[in-house]
């Protein structure tokens, strides 16, 4: 009877179920409790741990923007490309690496062998190495070695354009040229990406994405006529080698819009590699160097003394020797730094001159006495009014001011100044003065870049000043003086087949170290065609030719026809100059 | 019931697949689209290159192609029915 009350009170079977139902019941709300701590409570912070391990972000850098020429030919473009890198603990043989890898890739095995034997954690091979012979390298699988995709900037023109283009520097920074100018409207705006990536780095699709695109730099059109740019700078190569010059120099402007439509020289530089063909600076003399321009400044004296009425073309100047003495004594030494002795270039009988003639002949005395009616404070106005020692503000960089030595005491610098001395000037200066004599009295600013496109469109560039600097009628009476030098003066060599053209040569004495002038020249000469309706300025010099190619006749002058020549046959210009 | 429950469900299942499915395959078109993208800018150097005056110049002259020393220029008069030559030179002065 007990145990019949005993199995009733407790039966052990049914006390280890309920005892197992109480443990499991216990378990699962742990877990339940657990699961709503984790999910419920912890739930938006583990959420955003979890989250946070599968995001990855990356700058999205921007493209760099293209440049091209007035054809819509690429002067520029940036490429992707592969930069070799090494952790040197990981390069088991780095001797082998170095002579493979430095042998093709052009780099000093023995600068990549102490490289790759450096206790660095990382060192750079090669940087910007081309995409397919990257890949060849990699095909290797040199333990260690690694590439990653970087961007390079490409100049498919090569040195044609570089004096225009400039370059940019290893990291895409622009160093010269429209790459420095131009630099913060071609660089963009960088973006940035952020995905969820799984355990193998790759994107989980539906996964979080958030997408800021970068802004591609602006494409910048120019004005350069790339075909024209080639003829001038192969032109001046010719011409140094010819003259055995130091160096050649040639701007083209179109007269009505002051737009650059070649601009080069000798020596020049490749700027995907950075050298300069010779070792010389990169520097673009046209814009940065400065000479003193010699009998091409005449024109200037002239126009200012024909526009303030102070001669007219057909006024005689009697008795015209071949000196003329300022500073009593001057002629007397043969010191030619004893300023205020002033010589022709070729000796002649004292004759009377008429305007005309003293331009065309280019005569030094002559134009003395033209400056002298004129007065210096006249001539120095209008100078500056031509854009004479100021910069023209073409959109280059660093551009030269030149300079205007008429100070205060100076008691021939006014002499000096009439005939190119006592001033220095850039080429494009003196090319942008006499387009303004093209352009029916009109000074307008030079310019390389015509636009900028972007994604909204195109947008002209802005800042172009015009001004007038002398009457339409002077400027038409200085053309008919620019082609009697070309026609019978000393710019014959400046002809071209087929067009009338106006033209000045300029012949002066480099400064030496001392400051002191030297027997080397700078030989120039500037002019226009065709000369009714000047379409296009061409401005050559030549630094330091030989002696018998010494004078701007001789050795610029065949420089300017020849790229006059491809520059109206480029343009179309129709000829009037047929016989 | 269940059946159309099992239906929803293997539909669900598809629809998700699918989805999955076209996420990779936009990936995929997203990287070729770049892979192509540079092609076409190395091509581009590439033709900007080919079409360099300093590199078809020589060779156009080694093919025997020269800028002529003597050229001629002729007028015509477009504004006539018949256009007419109006004026030519007659020889280079070069």
């Amino acid at each position: 009877m007990a145990v019949v009350t005993l199995r009733r009170g407790i039966n052990p079977q049914r006390a280890r179920l309920a005892l197992i139902g109480i443990v499991l019941l216990l378990a699962w709300g742990v877990v339940a409790w657990r699961l709503v701590q984790v999910q419920i409570v912890m739930g938006p912070d583990v959420a955003e741990r979890g989250l946070q391990q599968r995001l990855v972000s990356n700058p999205l850098p921007p493209q760099r923007g293209k440049i091209f020429d007035r054809n819509g030919d690429l002067l520029a473009m940036t490429v992707e490309s592969e930069s070799l890198f090494a952790v040197p603990g990981q390069v088991e043989e780095p001797l082998w690496v170095a002579q493979q890898f430095g042998t093709l890739l052009g780099v000093d095995p023995d600068v990549l062998y102490e490289r790759l034997t450096s206790d660095k954690d990382f060192v750079y091979i090669k940087r910007q190495v081309d995409a397919v012979i990257a890949d060849e390298l990699l095909a290797l699988e040199v333990r260690g070695v690694y590439s990653r995709p970087e961007p390079t900037r490409a100049y498919p023109a090569g040195d044609v354009a570089s004096h225009v283009v400039g370059f940019v520097d290893i990291d895409g920074v622009g160093q010269e040229g429209l790459e420095i100018i131009y630099e913060d409207g071609l660089r963009g705006i960088p973006g940035s990406e952020l995905y969820e990536r799984d355990k193998d780095n790759v994107p989980i699709p539906q996964g979080l994405s958030e997408i800021v695109p970068a802004v591609p730099g602006v494409d910048l059109h120019t004005t350069i006529d790339l075909p024209l740019q080639y003829q001038a700078q192969q032109a001046c190569l010719d011409m140094v080698e010819t003259a055995d010059a130091e160096g050649c120099w040639v701007v083209v402007l179109e007269v009505e819009t002051g737009a650059v439509l070649a601009m080069t020289g000798a020596p020049s530089f490749d700027p995907e590699t950075r050298q300069a063909t010779d070792g010389s600076p990169f520097s673009n003399f046209n814009v940065r160097g400065i000479y003193e321009p010699g009998s091409t400044q005449k024109l200037i004296t002239f126009a200012a003394a024909i526009e303030t009425g102070a001669v007219q073309v057909g006024t005689i100047f009697p008795d015209i020797a071949d000196v003329i003495e300022l500073t009593e004594g001057a002629c007397e030494s043969d010191d030619d730094n004893i300023h205020g002795c002033y010589r022709d270039f070729d000796e002649h009988e004292t004759v009377d001159m008429t305007v005309e003639d003293i331009f065309v002949q280019s005569s030094n005395v002559g134009t003395i006495n033209v400056a002298e009616v004129l007065g210096e404070e006249r001539m120095v106005e209008y100078i500056r009014a031509f854009g004479l020692g100021t910069p023209t503000g073409v959109d280059f960089g660093a551009e030269a001011t030149g300079l205007l030595n008429f100070a205060a005491g100076c008691e021939t610098c006014w002499a000096s100044g009439a005939i190119g001395y006592s001033v220095a000037v850039t080429p494009l200066q003196m090319a942008a003065a006499y387009a303004a004599i093209g352009n029916d009295g009109i000074w307008t600013t030079p310019h390389i870049v015509s636009s900028t496109v972007d994604a909204q469109g195109s947008t002209e560039v802005a800042g172009i000043e015009t001004r007038s600097v002398v009457s339409p009628e002077t400027a038409a009476l200085m053309r008919e003086l620019l082609a009697g030098v070309v026609e019978r003066g000393t710019g014959q060599n400046g002809q071209v087949d087929g067009y009338r053209v106006g033209g000045k040569t300029g012949t002066a004495n480099k400064l030496g170290d001392d400051g002191r002038y030297v027997k080397a020249t700078r030989a120039s000469f500037v002019g226009m065609a065709p000369i009714d309706d000047p379409k296009v300025v061409v401005a050559v010099v030549v630094d330091a030719p030989s002696h018998e190619y010494r004078t701007g006749g001789a050795s610029a002058a065949p420089v300017f026809a020849e790229v006059m020549e491809h520059a109206l046959h480029r343009l179309g210009v129709t000829p009037d100059g047929l016989e | 019931m269940a059946l159309v429950g099992v239906t929803a469900f293997l539909g669900l299942v598809f629809a998700r697949t699918s989805l999955d499915n076209s996420a990779f395959e936009l990936a995929e078109l997203d990287i070729a689209i770049v892979e192509q993208t540079e092609i076409n800018r190395n091509l581009n150097i590439e033709i900007a290159g080919l079409e360099n005056p300093a590199r078809i110049a020589p060779l156009a002259e080694e093919m025997g192609l020269i800028i002529p020393e003597e050229t001629h220029q002729i007028l015509v008069d477009l504004d006539r029915d018949a256009p007419q030559v109006v004026q030519a030179s007659q020889e280079g002065t070069q």
